[in-house]
């Protein structure tokens, strides 16, 4: 030992030598976890090990507890800095392969600034935890250094006249390939020949290394040469600092890699920036996922939990509002470029109440079987099949336009009613506009919904309201897209006037007068000429529901109903203006 | 009474309609036997409703090989999304679940040589609703053992890739799903039989051939199954497809022999190069290929198509 040297300094670059070697043992540690198991939920965070001597660990944060292997060592409030480390440190863990997950507990370290219960948790915790890896190092001690005393000796003395070098050995060592022994070799030059298999890590410091034959491990040089022969072959990589290589670099399957002062950005290191600032990005998202969801399980921060709920019925209302927009544009839509189909849709409604019911139940009821029976029938021939292509989609992209068409024409009868009873805060609107007469209808329909999330903002208390507003309103829905359905379906999707009644006068049509492609305005169906009535054949025959009696008047149209003489008193077809105009 | 009547107006002198019932009670007059059945087809639909919150967990198992010489693996999955690659050197299989607490149990069951492992539905939930996300299955296995695959699975979109697995039995079973099967790399053993049974789904498998198989059987119910044989290296290879409705497409290596029956009734069968001799159609180059295919076909409704890969 130099004499120059002030005392202390051999003792701290022995430590240093040990905690550089140290971590080599965890690699070897590593090897020995057979099986691991990340857990993350919002119940319970933990990490399963077992190893190959049979011994297991298993760490758990569950229900406010802290669990290893099944012991309570400690507790935690949920959401509080112990448990958003421990969490943090799975959603790096639930994002590692097997090898590193040992690793990370083994070096996860609760934050600093825990008091009371959770220091004393965090404490316990990691002492349980380092307990356990206490024992694989002293299972896996032998395997540690191959460097003899005299070497050490060498080594210590090498390093510490030239300090600079132990930065380099620092950098040569890290990320070494785990597992194999060092053999060190200070001062001196040293040969492998062409048969031999070096299974060590080779260690030169000050020395030259010639390589004929095979090293299995790494080669660390710290000044000196290297030369690779022809028949040279190192598995590993190829470290070196102040030294000089000769020969084919081909030799080298690893990364041949300069460990300097200065830290290099190889390819190995930004790969492993890169991993690592994507684990930090997914453990955030696990982080954010989890933790919201914890305080709501638990209860205990109410606060958040009134949060939630204001938001979660803003969030309802939205969703509400966005439909009633989407719906009352889809009925403009129809109602600018299809005014009339809509319109007789509405009216067949209006007057066929009971029978829409009825057909667009059945309607419902048959649509599926009617697709299936299509394809079937379509795929027997080669013909068929494309057109079967055609028909997969089209069939229900129709029925689902049919049954918003019915949607929207009951809600447009309802929204001429609402016009029609003259409600209070309704005077300043143009409440006669079929526009507004829809919007209104479509308001009436969706106001369960919009209700049920205004209840829902306050909390479980009122979440019985909640559920009975919403099942309110998907019955309303309900009844009106089987009524409407079956509406589109009587009227052929608003082409069949029969069942919307007669008395289409120019006062009552909202659209004004257009060319009835069934025959004069006004001209009820059976009152045409024989050759010229498509529906001569149908039976007009009504539902019990539409024989009731009226109360009204026989309006004009329904006296040229009786003086066809085909239509009795309360024959199912309504000939009032439903509109009231 | 319908809603005519609640809509209606008197004319003439403009009075309005007295005793009008309510609008609850003639609507529901109208509609109560549609309700029950208007209840089921419109919760899924443009009418908005409440998404129950979910609650995800993940949870990852990884272990190592040790002194296995063969694997059992039966995988169990109801609903959501399956990934089955091969695994990396010295692991025996890594499995990583994505699920909904609130409705699903992940299963993990590992015995020296068997291991189970997939999610199923608790007796809460077993059903997604409009709006929520779905679970996710990565199940990678070793390619150092042989195997013995058994897969069951439900409403599930499927990738797996086959390649390399030593694969010495396979069992696929579907419901309604979408699958993916490819085979990157060949089977470095020999498969007796590989068996794929799909419900109502689209069924895609590509490289077959590289399975190894003496027979492939498929059994299909409704829906579209492409069966690619390539890769095939076998001199004889067999092939049984049961069909129910559907197409079926079957694509050979152009310089394979082809030999096909079928047993169809309401199909049309498209195979073209093909020559046909009653149920028998046989690929002229039948007796001089070094690999030949023996298809055998049941249809009962749609399309059984024989197609080249160039």
């Amino acid at each position: 030992m130099p004499r120059h040297l002030p005392k202390g300094v051999p003792s701290l670059v022995l430590t240093l030598l040990v905690l550089l070697l140290v971590p080599l043992a965890g690699a070897a540690q590593e090897r020995v976890v057979v099986f691991t198991q990340v857990t993350v939920s919002s119940q319970e965070a933990g990490i399963d090990l077992e190893f190959a001597d049979g011994g297991t660990l298993s760490t758990v944060f569950r229900d406010g507890r802290v669990l290893v292997n099944g012991d309570e060592v400690g507790a935690f409030t949920p959401g509080d800095a112990l448990e958003r480390s421990w969490r943090s440190l799975l959603g790096q863990a639930v994002a590692a392969d097997n090898s590193q997950v040992a690793e990370l507990l083994r070096n996860w370290t609760p934050p600093e600034d825990l008091s009371g219960e959770g220091a004393r948790s965090a404490e316990a915790l990691t002492a349980r935890i380092g307990a356990t890896f206490a024992l694989e190092d002293a299972a896996a001690q032998p395997a540690l250094p191959a460097l003899s005393p005299e070497a050490e000796r060498e080594l210590l003395q090498a390093m510490v006249l030239r300090p600079e070098r132990l930065q380099a050995l620092t950098r040569a060592l890290e990320d070494r390939r785990a597992g194999l022994p060092i053999q060190a070799h200070i001062g001196e030059s040293v040969r492998v020949e062409a048969d031999d298999d070096v299974e060590e890590t080779l260690l030169i410091v000050d020395g030259d290394l010639l390589v004929e034959g095979r090293v299995r491990g790494d080669i660390l040089l710290l000044g000196g040469e290297i030369e690779l022969g022809d028949d040279a072959r190192v598995d590993g990589d190829l470290r070196w600092t102040d030294a000089r290589i000769r020969g084919d670099r081909g030799a080298v399957r690893g990364e041949i890699l300069e460990v300097t002062g200065i830290v290099t950005q190889t390819e190995a290191q930004l790969r492993a920036e890169i991993e690592r600032t994507l684990r930090d990005s997914l453990m955030e998202v696990v982080r954010a996922e989890m933790e919201p969801r914890v305080s709501v399980r638990t209860g205990r921060d109410t606060s958040r939990s009134v949060f939630r709920n204001v938001l979660r019925g803003l969030g309802g209302l939205f969703q509400t509002a966005l439909t009633f927009l989407l719906l009352v544009g889809l009925g403009l839509a129809v109602l600018y470029f299809f005014p009339r189909h809509f319109e007789t849709v509405a009216r067949t409604a209006q007057n066929a109440t009971g029978r829409s019911a009825l057909v667009g139940l059945a309607g419902i009821v048959l649509a599926f079987p009617t697709w299936i029976l299509g394809i079937v029938v379509l795929a027997i021939t080669i013909i068929g099949i494309p057109v079967m292509l055609l028909w997969l989609p089209v069939f229900p992209l129709a029925f689902a336009m049919a049954m918003v068409l019915g949607y929207l024409a009951m809600a447009w009868n309802l929204g001429q009613w609402v016009s029609r009873r003259q409600f209070q805060g309704l005077e300043g609107f143009e409440t006669s506009r079929p526009a507004a007469q829809i919007g209104m209808g479509v308001a009436v329909l969706l106001a369960a919904f919009a209700l049920a999330h205004l209840f829902r903002m306050g909390g479980p208390v009122l979440g019985i309201f909640h559920g009975l507003l919403t099942f309110v309103g998907v019955v309303l829905s309900m009844v009106a897209v089987v009524v409407g359905l079956g509406a589109v379906i009587l009227s052929r999707a608003g082409r069949d006037r029969h069942y919307a009644g007669g008395g289409w006068s120019p006062d009552d049509d909202p659209f004004g007068p257009e060319p009835d492609p069934y025959g004069p305005r006004g001209t009820p169906f059976s009152s045409r000429p024989p050759e010229d009535n498509p529906f001569r054949s149908r039976p007009e025959t009504s539902s019990a529901e539409d024989a009731a009696p009226s109360d009204a008047s026989p309006s004009a149209s329904e006296m040229e109903w009786e003086t066809e003489g085909g239509a009795p008193e309360g024959d199912g077809l309504d000939r009032e203006d439903p509109h009231g105009r | 009474m319908g809603v005519r009547r609640l809509l209606k107006k008197e004319r003439g002198d403009g009075r309005r309609t007295r005793n009008r019932p309510s609008l609850s009670r003639q609507v529901v007059h109208g509609g109560v036997g549609a309700v029950v059945f208007a209840l089921v087809l419109w919760a899924g639909m443009a009418l908005p409703s409440p998404v129950a919150a979910q609650t995800w967990s993940t949870t990852q198992y990884e272990r190592q090989i040790r002194g296995e010489t063969e694997l059992r693996v039966e995988v169990e999955y109801g609903m959501g999304t399956v990934t089955l690659l091969p695994a990396g050197p010295g692991i025996l299989y890594r499995a990583r679940v994505r699920y909904d607490e609130e409705g699903f149990t992940p299963i993990h069951d590992f015995r020296p040589g068997v291991l189970r492992v997939g999610v199923e539905g608790s007796s809460r939930r077993t059903s997604l609703r409009r709006g929520e996300q779905e679970g996710e299955l990565t199940l990678r296995l070793s390619r150092e053992l042989p195997l013995r695959l058994k897969m069951e699975f439900g409403a599930v979109r499927s990738e797996l890739d086959l390649g390399g697995l030593q694969l010495q039995q396979l069992d696929l079973s579907t419901g309604a799903s979408d699958t993916r099967v490819r085979v990157s790399e060949p089977n470095p053993g020999e498969l007796e039989q590989a068996t794929f049974k799909v419900g109502a789904a689209a069924f895609v498998a590509t490289d077959l051939g590289r399975l190894n198989a003496r027979e492939i059987n498929v059994e299909a119910g409704v829906g579209d199954v492409r069966l690619e044989l390539g890769g095939l290296t076998r001199s004889r290879t067999r092939v049984q497809a049961k069909m129910g409705l559907g197409s079926l497409e079957i694509r050979v290596p152009d310089t394979a022999g082809v030999r096909m029956t079928r047993s169809t009734f309401l199909s049309s069968v498209n195979a073209p190069g093909l020559e046909r001799n009653g149920n028998v159609y046989l690929s002229p180059n039948w007796d001089r290929a070094e690999v030949q295919v023996e298809i055998h076909v049941e249809s009962a409704f749609g399309s059984v198509s024989i197609l080249p890969i160039r």
